[in-house]
């Protein structure tokens, strides 16, 4: 089911993502708890999000490579309005651009930090809430060490 | 052939306007019209620039249709964001020396505050714009993907929020100038800085309004505008920079951000025949303070990393070096979604027509508008001018 915004704004609900025929191992990954993006098996671009071609060589050829989960903060900014209402316990809440070690990019939230201890470049490890039995988003959280 | 605009008008532009997009949308078409001493019957294309709260597959038609409008030679809907009114304006100039169409009118409306005022979130509406897969799970604001892109800025320039925060002032002050901003009163760096936060670094005075209202403008063949009421205000240069619909799939932040713009502007201002220094007023898409500055420095006013410095002491506000969105812009006139770029081509049909009193740029004969959107993924520059070329 595509989500509603109306029903976003009002309710309670959670809005979660709606796998698709591209996504689904993604988010299948995210399942079983690894971080698992699409690598092009022509020239080895990995790329996020899920998509039918590579953005460097246009190949639709690719495997599902599981990344290490590393990466940095490339930019992160601490949103203390709700988006919606399930948002509204949640904020204020880091809301950051992901750089993987694997080169590739991705918005998530960055938990288990004070705030005012999340910085850019700051070293960060993939972390999974699982929230339905359908969906497990990926997050991150300070590196150990 | 040359084109130009022969007309603007506004529709209920503010905190409320108690009434559909649609309505908007026909008001503003039809102040439009008075301005160029036209009426609906002498048009003979349609571009729309659709609504987000009553957005249709065929929006532009379903407008005609709404016009009394029922046989056109050209309609189109313009899907490009903020940008969409700078990108329309491409497409009707296009259109006509092409001979697809000799009168068309562009029109932007929407009621984003009054039609969501029933939603404890206002931005709600236009997060369908985004990734609702991979951005809205985690909470982001529409404006906090801006609050990203400022801070790496602010990171790699070490550019301050007090340094930052003259655009707000500035801006505020040209608003200030103007009967129908929706806010007006004077503001300093230290209410910027010390706002309410909504998205670190951005607070409440670093962010756009959210409004309604409607905005329109006839565009025709300089010729058939020159026999016009007012006078004709002509596109000089047009440029285009469209890249990821994604922000965070841009290869960075700054250098690749600015060069997009630079990419639209130059294309703009070569086509135009003009030198930066010929520039007598900007018009910058600013849903957030940041988008100024990236605009000054991509469009070639202030070197990279060098636009805050640029702004101190006044060069954007009216009498200052360079008048930048002389109505006040997105952060201090109004910021109905889309319809809030379009009010800044219509600001600088007014300066370069003289019509704007207090705040008026003294012998402006050039303005450069740029259009962004997607979160300044998507660009469009205008050169307009008052003199035929």
């Amino acid at each position: 089911m595509p989500l509603d915004l109306e029903v976003i704004a009002h309710s309670l609900d959670r809005p979660l993502p709606t796998p698709n025929t591209f996504s689904q191992p993604f988010w299948d990954g995210a399942r079983r708890h690894e971080l698992v993006l699409q690598k092009c098996t022509e020239c080895g671009t990995v790329r996020y999000y899920p998509r039918p071609r590579c953005p460097t060589c246009l190949s639709g050829n690719h495997e599902w490579a599981r990344m290490s989960g590393n990466g940095f903060v490339y930019s992160f900014t601490i949103v203390h309005r709700p988006l919606a209402r399930w948002f509204a316990e949640k904020v204020p809440l880091v809301c950051a651009v992901i750089e993987l070690d694997e080169g590739v990019r991705m918005i998530s939230n960055v938990e288990d930090v004070d705030l005012g201890d999340v910085s850019i470049g700051m070293r960060v490890s993939v972390k999974f809430e699982d929230v339905t039995e359908e969906i497990t988003l990926p997050k991150f959280r300070p590196a150990p060490g | 052939m040359e084109v130009a605009i022969a007309g603007v008008g506004e529709a209920r532009v503010g905190r409320d306007a108690g009434c559909t997009s649609w309505e908007l949308h026909v008001e503003a078409i039809e102040a439009a019209l008075a301005d160029a001493g036209l009426s609906i019957s002498d048009v003979d294309g349609l571009i729309s620039c659709p609504s987000t709260i009553d957005d249709h597959a065929r929006h532009h038609v379903l407008l005609a249709e709404q016009l009394g409008m029922p046989l056109k030679r050209y309609t189109d809907s313009s899907r490009v964001g903020g940008a969409s009114s700078t990108s329309a304006v491409r497409d009707a100039v296009c259109a006509i020396q092409a001979g697809m169409a000799e009168v068309i009118v562009i029109s932007s409306a929407d009621s984003q505050r009054s039609s969501v005022g029933r939603a404890d979130t206002p931005v709600i509406k236009m997060a369908h714009y985004h990734s609702l897969d991979y951005e809205i799970p985690y909470g982001p604001l529409i404006i906090s993907l801006y609050a990203l892109i400022a801070q790496r800025w602010m990171h790699e320039y070490n550019w301050t929020p007090e340094q930052i925060a003259e655009v707000a002032v500035s801006q505020r002050y040209n608003a200030s100038l103007h009967p129908n901003a929706q806010v007006r009163d004077l503001i300093s760096v230290e209410d910027v800085v010390t706002s309410k936060p909504i998205t670190d670094p951005l607070r409440l005075l670093n962010c756009s309004l959210i409004s309604d209202g409607g905005a329109a403008m006839v565009v025709t063949s300089a010729e058939r505008a020159r026999s016009l009421k007012k006078p004709p205000v002509y596109v000089h240069g047009m440029g285009n920079a469209y890249s990821y619909y994604f922000c965070w799939n841009l290869p960075d932040y700054t250098d690749y951000l600015r060069m997009l713009v630079s990419i639209s502007a130059d294309a703009a201002f070569a086509q135009a025949g003009i030198d930066r220094k010929d520039v007598d007023l900007a018009m910058v898409g600013d849903p957030a303070d940041i988008c100024t500055l990236i605009g000054i420095e991509g469009m070639r006013f202030a070197p990279p990393g060098e636009s805050v410095d640029f702004v101190q002491g006044g060069t954007l506000r009216v009498g200052g070096g360079l008048p930048t969105n002389t109505h006040g812009g997105c952060l201090s006139y109004a910021h109905p979604g889309a319809p809030g770029q379009h009010l800044h081509l219509i600001e600088a049909v007014r300066q370069l027509r003289g019509e704007c009193g207090e705040r008026q740029v003294r012998d402006a004969k050039f303005a450069a508008v740029h259009g962004n959107a997607g979160v300044l993924t998507s660009h469009c520059t205008l050169i307009l001018g008052n003199e035929s070329r």
